[in-house]
């Protein structure tokens, strides 16, 4: 039987009622009614440690999508999303904190919406859902030989094609230097040698493990029956009913940095690259700073911000300049795209400005459009299907606010000392450069 | 005494299975104003876009009938100066009101635009004056040029860039859409603040420009906004451009890059002959091509599967489609190491399509997903905003597209097909390490 769960406030929106179930003791069901949307959201989040089998893990859901029993290829299945109205069905990996988190998603529109017939697509996405996570084509107890094969060819090729990327692949070297040795300094697709090291034994074994013992997580959001939906997910998911799966992972490894490393590596590149990292403080939970995050607003999360006034309005030094931070791990950076020559200063005017924050000196007014923006930006959320269950994801994931209207009650509590104690609190690990000629 | 001011004219556009409402304004100033009603919405998007793209490259001086060249790079140029006001950046004005501003240029539009939650009024004021008063000094444009430099770099590194860029020059002659939205390094050096300053003049005349707000907003407040901005300026007609003539083959049959990529990259573009067009005919070449190539090469096309089983193309694939009145290619798109034996795939499937025709059953799948996907895209803010906009720019009503979409005829595809895929239309762009 289905146990309501709880979750917290929803988002705190009149009219509109997050509901929660644990089913029978396994899938969490989170369903979020709303009729503002033409779009329809399930996603389905199996969340894995990030560790040696990260790299199976990653190439699951690829293999998974690629056919099941009732639909047994991939034509099959997009036919089938076709005829659901251009549904989409997406597979994709991504991290959070130092979880590795395996999703699959299918978007459909509203019934209401369509003058050519359509009944219940919502309904048969479910069911496609469910036959792709748990009834895959198999050959024998394995994956088929040629699918393993190819997909996992396509993984590696897809991570060795990052590279080609220059801003993202200065930023994923930078954190693997950084964090070597913890969870997080592992891409969340695995390294091209880990893919290649991949066993259809070891895949099965992973897919067999991860069902028995990761938290998998269903979240609805759309024109639904909050009842309907739960009966349907048992129907669907009830075949996951183990009680002995890991309630929670374990909170992201935290860690001071010692002295300030410089690493530069060669790349034939027309534009430097430059990605500071650092380590913050914030709750060990993983649950967003306010504080932290308005620090990262005055500091360098968008075109209004110093960095991008200093280094590119004031100096001319760079097109772009940005910060971010990572909550669920305690991390922060700061990229920039300049001229190799131009490092130095570029590195001076952060440290000057963080400096600068760390003193409180920053103005009421700066501090005043900080909140304004993670205001803007919270209230925001709950405009889109993806980003409401983004939401409730990481609430569930990491705790915090128990609504968007306490997110934002929150923020607007921030103070300059908190900021200014937040600030104290960043601490420079690594200076990384990426840029043509010798190291 | 003051003059009453007269109410602007206006119009409901409703669609009711879409549930969408749309109000129009035509101010007097010639500004058309969209507002997109999203009852329960927080987030407002408002976006202002200009007539003016990179391939705007020659126009009628409104004032002396002189012709005028515009400098490659010119629109994106101005772009990046119209930010510049008196009392400072408007990035930090936006932001002081708690607005979020971007912008960007394509090659038939520019758009600023921000999204708030709250103070609409004051964002959409600034929005309005940055667009239609420049402010920018001489001194600016200079210091401007090194972030634009800065800016063309970083898209040198980026492998996707570089190819498609120079797909387009393969495949075009003479029409300016084969020149770099950003301008090149040498093309932006040329850029002055004088030349900057007349193509303001000719292409942000409020009748070339248009503003769209979507959210949960009274329309006849955001129209009066406009109006107060607007107020004495009057329209001194549509720039007359002067469009160059363009072969009808492609300019080269094959053109190729090197970059140290981990990855090759190819690309085949086919050259549209379907041009000039303009209006509905305009949106009929586009619908049917959307409908052609979703049967050719969507997710659940034999071709897509087969080339996919083969492993010749992975999830990078793509097949798209840009054009405007007066041009228009389709892309596809392959990471690849082995280009050579990807395009003869791809190119024999392509043969294939032709030879065997269209199913009945691919031609009704396709038309389902993309009146799905098109329904879909109006929950997007941003999307149904940019939607609008370049309706407008066209003089269309965006939400007629799934009643088109019901009416389109598999023969109607495949004369497209026969069309857009004609021999010699066709140009290869490799970038390889």
């Amino acid at each position: 039987m289905a146990a309501q769960i709880d979750t917290g406030e929803g988002l705190g929106r009149e009219g509109e009622a997050l509901r929660a179930w644990r089913l029978d003791g396994a899938v969490d069901l989170l369903v979020y009614p709303t009729r503002r949307f033409k779009t329809s959201l399930v996603n389905i989040l199996v969340h894995r440690p990030l560790d040696r089998d990260t790299a199976a893990g990653a190439l699951l859901p690829f293999v998974l999508r690629r056919g099941t029993r009732r639909l047994p290829d991939m034509a099959a299945i997009a036919r089938r999303l076709d005829d659901l109205f251009g549904a989409s069905l997406d597979a994709d990996v991504a991290r959070a904190g130092e979880r590795q988190v395996l999703t699959l998603r299918a978007e459909v529109v509203d019934d209401r919406y369509l003058l050519m017939g359509g009944r219940g697509l919502l309904r048969q996405c479910f069911g496609l859902l469910r036959d792709v996570l748990l009834d895959p084509v198999l050959d024998g107890r394995l994956f088929p030989e040629s699918t393993f094969a190819q997909e996992r060819l396509n993984l590696r090729r897809f991570v060795e094609g990052l590279a080609n990327d220059k801003a993202r692949y200065a930023a994923d070297r930078c954190v693997k230097i950084m964090c070597a040795g913890e969870p997080y300094g592992r891409l969340e697709y695995g390294e091209p040698e880990e893919i290649e090291a991949v066993t259809r034994e070891r895949l099965v074994e992973v897919w067999e493990e991860t069902l028995a013992t990761a938290p998998v997580e269903v979240y609805v959001v759309g024109s639904v029956d909050p009842e309907e939906v739960r009966d349907a997910a048992e129907e669907c998911f009830g075949a996951i009913r183990d009680g002995s799966r890991v309630a929670a992972l374990a909170p992201a490894v935290r860690r001071r940095p010692g002295r300030l490393r410089r690493v530069r590596e060669a790349s034939e590149v027309v534009q430097a690259r430059m990605v500071l990292g650092y380590r913050t403080g914030g709750n060990g939970s993983g649950e967003v700073s306010w504080p932290l995050a308005v620090w990262n607003t005055i500091l360098g999360s968008g075109p209004y911000c110093r960095l991008f006034q200093e280094v590119r309005e004031r100096h001319s030094l760079a097109y772009y300049c940005h910060s971010t931070v990572d909550h669920a791990k305690g991390v922060a950076f700061v990229q920039a795209g300049i001229d190799v020559e131009a490092a130095p200063r570029v590195e001076s005017i952060v440290r000057r400005e963080m400096a600068a924050l760390r003193c409180g000196r920053f103005s009421a007014d700066e501090i005043r459009e900080a909140r304004d923006h993670l205001r803007a930006e919270i209230v925001g959320s709950a405009d889109s299907p993806a980003r409401i269950a983004a939401f409730f994801m990481e609430q569930k994931a990491f705790g915090g606010a128990r609504s968007l209207a306490e997110a934002a009650a929150r923020v607007a509590r921030v103070r300059a000392a908190d900021v200014a104690a937040a600030a104290a609190e960043v601490e420079p690990d690594i200076a990384y450069l990426l840029a043509r000629g010798q190291p | 005494m003051s003059a009453r001011r007269a109410a602007p004219r206006s119009s409901v556009l409703r669609d009711e299975v879409l549930a969408e409402e749309v109000h129009r304004f035509d101010l007097e100033s010639g500004l058309t104003v969209l507002v997109h009603r999203r009852p329960g919405f927080c987030r407002k998007f408002a976006v202002v876009g200009a007539d003016f793209g990179s391939v705007d490259a020659a126009y009628l001086d409104p004032e002396t009938g002189a012709r005028r060249v515009v400098p490659d790079g010119a629109a994106h140029f101005l772009e990046h100066k119209l930010f510049e006001q008196e009392d400072g950046d408007a990035f930090e004005i936006f932001s002081r009101q708690g607005a979020s501003a971007n912008a960007e240029t394509s090659f038939r539009t520019t758009s600023y635009f921000f999204q708030c939650d709250l103070n609409l009024e004051a964002n959409l004021r600034t929005l309005l004056r940055m667009v239609l008063v420049p402010r920018f000094s001489a001194a600016a444009v200079e210091k401007e040029r090194e972030i634009i430099v800065q800016e063309i770099r970083m898209y040198e590194d980026n492998p996707d860039w570089r190819a498609f860029n120079a797909l387009v020059r393969g495949l075009y002659a003479a029409h300016p859409v084969r020149n770099d939205i950003t301008g090149t390094v040498e093309s932006v050096r040329a850029i002055d603040h004088a030349a900057l300053l007349r193509c303001h003049r000719a292409f942000y005349d409020p009748g070339n420009l248009c503003l769209v707000v979507s959210g949960d907003v009274e329309p006849r407040e955001v129209a009066e906004i406009a109006l107060a901005e607007t107020l004495g300026r009057r329209t001194s007609g549509r720039v007359v451009r002067l469009r160059v003539r363009e072969r009808r083959r492609v300019l080269s049959a094959r053109v190729e890059e090197r970059l140290p990529v981990m990855r090759g990259k190819l690309l085949v573009g086919y050259k549209d002959r379907a041009v000039p067009l303009a209006g509905e005919a305009l949106r009929r070449r586009d619908l049917l091509t959307a409908v052609l190539l979703a049967m050719m090469f969507g997710a659940a096309s034999p071709a897509r599967n087969r080339l996919y089983e083969a492993g010749i193309i992975d999830d990078s694939f793509y097949a798209s489609y840009a054009g405007e009145e007066d041009f228009g290619f389709v892309t596809f798109g392959i990471e690849t190491d082995e280009p050579e034996r990807a395009r003869e795939a791809l190119l024999s499937e392509i043969r294939r399509f032709g030879r065997t025709g269209t199913d009945n059953d691919e031609f009704g799948r396709a038309i389902h997903k993309i009146t799905g996907h098109f329904v879909r895209g109006l929950d997007s803010q941003e999307g149904t905003a940019f939607l609008l906009l370049s309706a407008a720019l066209r003089g269309l009503d965006p939400f007629l597209v799934p009643a088109l979409l019901r009416r389109v005829t598999p023969e109607e595809v495949r004369a497209r097909f026969a069309e857009l895929f004609a021999p010699g239309g066709h140009c290869t762009s490799v970038v390889r390490a």
